[in-house]
């Protein structure tokens, strides 16, 4: 790992915010294309392509808006890189960190009047409702994110910490995530592989200031990864990741 | 100029075994499918590769060459360093890479063999 590529990375993670998904680059010279969704938090889609082990560009589509009544998403163009990688004998450990600028976007929603006259719902500095309808107009603002993630796994256990943050002058945004993963038994290349996950977020800025925890049985093999459970008040969540 | 002859057909000899042998490699941070993914992926872009194997179960990466052909020591370092992980240690066997595939397969459902 040479200087500038630790360089580069704790500057990522120190210049933008956070965003995640299983692992942010696969492996060299692979496109990594991922779905995920978390009721009534968020559903995101993304395609990355990794031309070095340590690196990969992508393209990605976050929806935020699942407990509002307006649309509220994050479209972005992110770099991840690989700051430390550490190979020991049936394991292996990382640190990652990813940065990138995109577009925040809060869709057309009609405010809520208080008995004072203000408008419920409208703090993020756009448009002004309309004073008798209450309609508030789509708004854009350009945004910023960064992320790092801690992991470490061996074939029967797996560990992470990642963290995402979201920033605009409409609305910021962060989840950190700490999984525990325990494999019944040891898979090899061509076989599958299966992980029970506990999965522990805290959601916090604008949209989101809450805990959740959730349980995951996540599967892999070859080029595909699925991952589904629930969190303990009964909120679906699903992963699916393909590599080509 | 037999013995030369000799000489020559033994030399071509040797050549064409040390080719036709398989490299296996200790590799480490090997624990998931797609680690050995990439590690293949990146082999498989030397030409003289003929096939590969990934053993997660014993972290062993095994390479064939087309015949005539040989990678180097450095190369494969190069290519597993290339791909993420580590080399520890490198072998040339006799061993097909079936042989290396069925030890590792067998050491999978016996690990307390391995």
């Amino acid at each position: 790992m040479t200087t500038t590529r630790l360089i580069v990375g704790t500057l990522l993670c120190l210049v933008f915010a956070l965003e995640s998904q299983a692992r942010p680059i696969v492996f060299a010279d692979s496109t990594n294309v991922m779905l995920d969704y978390r009721e009534g938090a968020m559903a995101e889609a993304q395609i990355s392509y990794a031309p070095e082990h340590w690196m990969s560009v992508g393209l990605g589509y976050t929806d935020l808006s699942t407990d509002y009544s307006a649309s509220h998403s994050f479209t972005y163009a992110r770099m991840s890189v690989l700051v430390k990688r550490w190979n020991m004998e049936g394991a292996q450990a990382n640190i990652f960190g990813w940065g990138g600028i995109g577009n925040t976007y809060i869709g057309r929603y009609v405010a809520e009047f208080t008995p004072d006259g203000d408008f419920n719902g409208h703090d993020h500095g756009g448009p002004p409702p309309d004073p008798e309808s209450g309609v508030v107009a789509a708004i854009n603002a350009s945004a910023y994110n960064a992320g790092a993630q801690f992991d470490y796994e061996t074939l029967r256990f797996y560990s992470s910490f990642k963290t995402d943050y979201v920033d605009s002058s409409l609305f910021w945004h962060r989840a950190d995530t700490l999984q525990i993963g325990f494999a019944p038994y040891r898979h090899d290349t061509d076989s599958l592989a299966t992980w029970f996950i506990i999965s522990g977020r805290n959601y916090a800025g604008d949209l989101h200031e809450s805990q959740e925890l959730a349980f995951l049985v996540r599967l892999f093999k070859k080029r595909s990864w699925v991952e589904a459970g629930a969190t303990t008040d009964g909120k679906i969540q699903a992963l699916l990741m393909f590599n080509f | 100029m037999h013995k030369k002859i000799c000489i020559a057909l033994l030399g071509m000899f040797a050549a064409a075994t040390a080719s036709a042998a398989t490299i296996e490699m200790k590799v480490h941070g090997l624990v998931c499918g797609f680690c050995a993914q990439g590690v293949e992926k990146m082999l498989r872009k030397n030409p003289a590769t003929e096939g590969v194997l990934v053993s997660l179960e014993k972290e062993i990466v095994a390479v064939t060459t087309k015949p005539g052909t040989d990678i180097t020591d450095a190369e494969l370092t190069r290519a597993i360093a290339d791909a993420g992980y580590s080399v520890k240690r490198i072998t040339r066997t006799t061993r097909s890479l079936d042989e290396v595939r069925s030890e590792a397969q067998r050491s999978a459902k016996n690990p307390a063999k391995k």
